[in-house]
């Protein structure tokens, strides 16, 4: 009951975050910007517009926005965001759940890109491929080197043990750990200096790239997937390194403050966001497996870190 | 202002020897226009201007074209600058060149009709028959694909289409076809008169009006044979830097958009802003239109007004220096601009690269220290040159052309003061006398991107007979193909960036 309702959470407050990310971005590179309630007022758009269908599509077209947009609301069901009770949690916040449900999501949405034969499509998703190909074994060693602690594999594990050992979240393998999962975080949210959420220029595009073709409730569902994506990347960052502040139980009073605390944990991440996507260029596509490889390298010293009781 | 230069008139089987011999003792192509005659001469006639930059001299081969068999042997063999104008003639006129390396239709896509618009007895407003586009696929090896783009593109810009062949990310061979907005402005010119045509002129493009109406008013001042007012002088030169200014700082913003680097595309567009809310203050138009007027300028300054430009100017240079410091501080900018897009000087020699794009190859290149006009001839500055011909190269260029305009601007402020201050009551606008039918002349003046080079020929009752506008970007797109390959497709929207090639101005 209290991981639904957690999802639904996710699914109304990520379009949110989305829209304080970009007014904040607008600020801070010295424009008004629009509205923080912008992304609602598109989805409401996307939801009452026809589609256009391309000719060459097939059922995919069709059904994937649906399958991407469920798998990552079962993902949003595994994940502790403003209470940790373990039984509540589908699968017990099992890692690897989540990751692969994720990883199916992906494997949807390169179907997707490639499925009208659109060579924006099939660019998209290459590089997507490529990304995610570079970012998969980080993602496992950052978490995993965090979960050692906990000497489980779930973030459920992994967030009350934290919570319980407080001291522990400031050893060097935390440390470490976070600033993998924070270069984690910017990759797989499509942002700067990987991805530019914001561009026009049809040839640069990742993420973008493989949704260039969808039009109303298809993009909508899309759009609202992405955001959910990165509302969950940035709870993991939370749950792996700065749970501080959740609820362990269900009872109303923890949780309202586990809420309060999490909005404010998260809000204060999109302002982290904003601000490196401000001061950034997007890197050479090819300089991209440069910065994983630093993430890789922080979380393999996280990991051995683990061992030498640092 | 008229360029020294000779004619000579030579037979079409001399045609390919005489222009070798031309580019052998320094000229490069300056432009060519066919023009049908037949009502006049019973010709069509092909006039290929050359330039030499280093001994500033203009040379011109002409040729006549028998109406009967409108056929001629193609220069671009040995001059592949000639190539898309040999095309357009073909296109437009009819006039085919034999043994032409790449006959492809260039302005009018599609297979070629039988209908030439730009003949004399084509009607105006007679549209073009219907015809099916069919596109030849090279043959691909293993691997390779072909990556269509555009004409409609995901952001609002203007429409070309670009096929990619690449292997991966790869770009091995670069495509591109132009000319979809072709509006016929050549042809509406035609039978205008020659001051009223002046409002189209400046159509031609947005952001190169000044340069465009300078050129094309100097092309029919030459004509005339017409000397201007000092004060008209120096209000056109002061508008032409002006607008190079303008253009340049958004180019520097629009550069860091190609990357996503919002701190410079803000600046850069704020900046701008800022010099088109001068302009707009100073003149009326944000663009800088409805100034330069056939014979001289339609409004002087006011002493307020130059203090205007003088102060916003000053401001903008100080500021662009801080934000182009910031901006080549960062690292992933830097490793973005380094060694993306080179242009070889090789390339800039065959193709005769114009502007900044050559400079920034080592070519030094500029009409306005080469050919002066305007009031160029009395100021000092110097043409900057980078060597690498890179997007860092180019991005660099017009930051060194931006502090050579501020110190432009300064002494053309000082020369218009002191005409200002004696109030020389001489008029703004000199009258222009009866044209002779038949005579011509080109324009030339210096964009922000280059070149713009008018030819206009004058008919009865001091209309236009032909008008042919050749711009910076018609000049150097041919070349953007060549700066492509060996980059990898995403790198392509920052290499057409850093030349900033218009395409209304090079379709017309």
């Amino acid at each position: 009951m209290m991981s639904l309702l957690q999802a639904c959470f996710i699914v109304l407050f990520a379009p949110f975050l989305q829209g304080v990310i970009k007014r904040l971005k607008a600020r801070m590179q010295g424009r008004t910007g629009p509205s923080i309630w912008q992304p609602y007022r598109e989805l409401r758009k996307y939801f009452h517009k026809g589609a256009v269908v391309s000719d060459q599509a097939s059922i995919v077209t069709r059904l994937v926005p649906y399958g991407q947009f469920a798998l990552i609301f079962s993902a949003a069901l595994t994940l502790p965001l403003f209470t940790v009770d373990r039984q509540t949690l589908l699968a017990s916040g099992n890692l690897f759940l989540f990751i692969y449900l994720l990883g199916f999501a992906r494997l949807l949405t390169a179907l997707l890109g490639m499925d009208s034969g659109s060579a924006f499509g099939g660019m998209g998703v290459s590089r997507d491929l490529f990304v995610a190909l570079l970012v998969e074994p980080t993602v496992f060693l950052a978490i995993l080197s965090a979960g050692l602690l906990s000497k489980g594999f779930s973030f459920a594990g992994i967030t009350l043990h934290l919570l319980s050992h407080p001291g522990q979240g400031l050893t060097l393998t935390t440390l470490l750990a976070a600033a993998a999962l924070l270069m984690i975080v910017i990759t797989e949210t499509g942002r700067l200096p990987i991805d530019n959420p914001d561009t026009h220029l049809e040839l640069t595009m990742i993420h973008e790239g493989a949704i260039l073709d969808l039009s109303g409730r298809a993009l909508g569902l899309m759009s609202l997937g992405a955001w959910m994506k990165q509302l969950l990347w940035i709870s993991v960052f939370f749950d792996t390194c700065l749970p501080y502040g959740m609820a362990t139980d269900t009872a109303p009073n923890d949780v309202l403050y586990g809420v309060i605390i999490w909005v404010g944990k998260v809000l204060l991440f999109g302002v982290v966001l904003a601000f490196i996507e401000s001061v950034t260029a997007k890197m050479r596509l090819f300089t991209v497996p440069r910065f994983l490889t630093l993430a890789l390298s922080l979380s393999l010293f996280a990991l051995l870190s683990n061992y030498v009781g640092a | 202002m008229e360029y020294t230069g000779t004619e000579t008139v030579v037979l079409r089987a001399e045609l390919v020897k005489a222009c070798q011999r031309l580019m052998q003792t320094g000229f490069r192509l300056l432009t060519m226009i066919g023009t049908d005659e037949r009502e006049r001469t019973g010709h069509f006639i092909l006039r290929y201007y050359f330039a030499a930059d280093r001994t500033s001299q203009i040379a011109l081969v002409t040729v006549r074209i028998p109406a009967t068999d409108p056929t001629y042997p193609s220069v671009a063999t040995i001059i592949p600058a000639a190539s898309w104008y040999e095309r357009e003639v073909y296109d437009l006129l009819g006039i085919q060149p034999i043994g032409h390396p790449d006959l492809r239709p260039l302005v009018l896509h599609g297979q070629r009709v039988n209908a030439y618009p730009l003949r004399r007895d084509y009607p105006l407003l007679q549209s073009l028959p219907e015809v099916r586009r069919e596109l030849q696929e090279p043959a691909l090896d293993e691997g390779q694909f072909i990556v269509p783009v555009g004409p409609i593109h995901a952001g609002v810009i203007e429409p070309g289409h670009f096929r990619f062949l690449v292997a991966g990310e790869n770009v091995e061979s670069l495509d591109a076809q132009l000319f979809y907005t072709h509006r016929g402005l050549e042809k509406r010119a035609e039978g205008m008169h020659v001051a009223e045509a002046m409002a189209l002129v400046e159509q031609t493009c947005g952001v190169c009006s000044v340069s465009h109406a300078l050129s094309y008013a100097q092309a029919v001042e030459a004509v005339a044979q017409i000397q201007l007012a000092p004060q008209a002088i120096w209000i056109r030169t002061l508008l032409a830097e002006l607008e190079r200014l303008y253009n340049h700082v958004g180019d520097v913003g629009n550069l860091c958009a190609g990357i996503g680097f919002s701190f410079g595309t803000m600046q850069g567009a704020r900046l701008k802003e800022q010099l088109q809310q001068l302009n707009d203050d100073v003149t009326g138009h944000r663009y800088l239109r409805g100034v330069i007027v056939v014979g001289g300028v339609a409004k002087t300054f006011s002493f307020a007004e130059i203090e205007r430009i003088r102060v916003t100017t000053m401001q903008i240079l100080q500021e662009i220096g801080e934000i182009t410091d910031a901006i080549l501080s960062d690292e992933i900018v830097c490793d973005r601009f380094n060694r993306t897009g080179v242009l070889d000087a090789q390339v800039v020699e065959q193709w005769s690269v114009v502007g900044p794009a050559a400079r920034a190859s080592g070519v030094v290149r500029d009409v306005r220290m080469n050919f002066p006009y305007a009031g160029y001839g009395e100021l000092e500055f110097s043409v900057p040159t980078f060597q690498t011909g890179d997007v860092m190269a180019r991005f660099q260029q017009r930051i060194a052309e931006i502090y050579e305009s501020g110190k432009l601007i300064d002494q053309i402020i000082r020369r218009l003061l002191e005409l200002v201050q004696t109030g020389d009551g001489t008029p703004l606008l000199t009258p222009l006398p009866s044209l002779v039918p038949g005579s011509f002349a080109i324009g030339i003046s210096e964009s922000a991107r280059g070149e713009n080079v008018h030819f206009v020929m004058v008919g009865e009752n001091q209309t236009i007979y032909r008008l042919r506008i050749r711009s910076a970007s018609y000049a150097n797109w041919p070349a953007v193909p060549y700066a492509v390959p060996g980059n990898i497709i995403p790198d392509f929207p920052l290499i057409n960036k850093s030349f900033e090639l218009c395409y209304a101005c090079c379709d017309r």
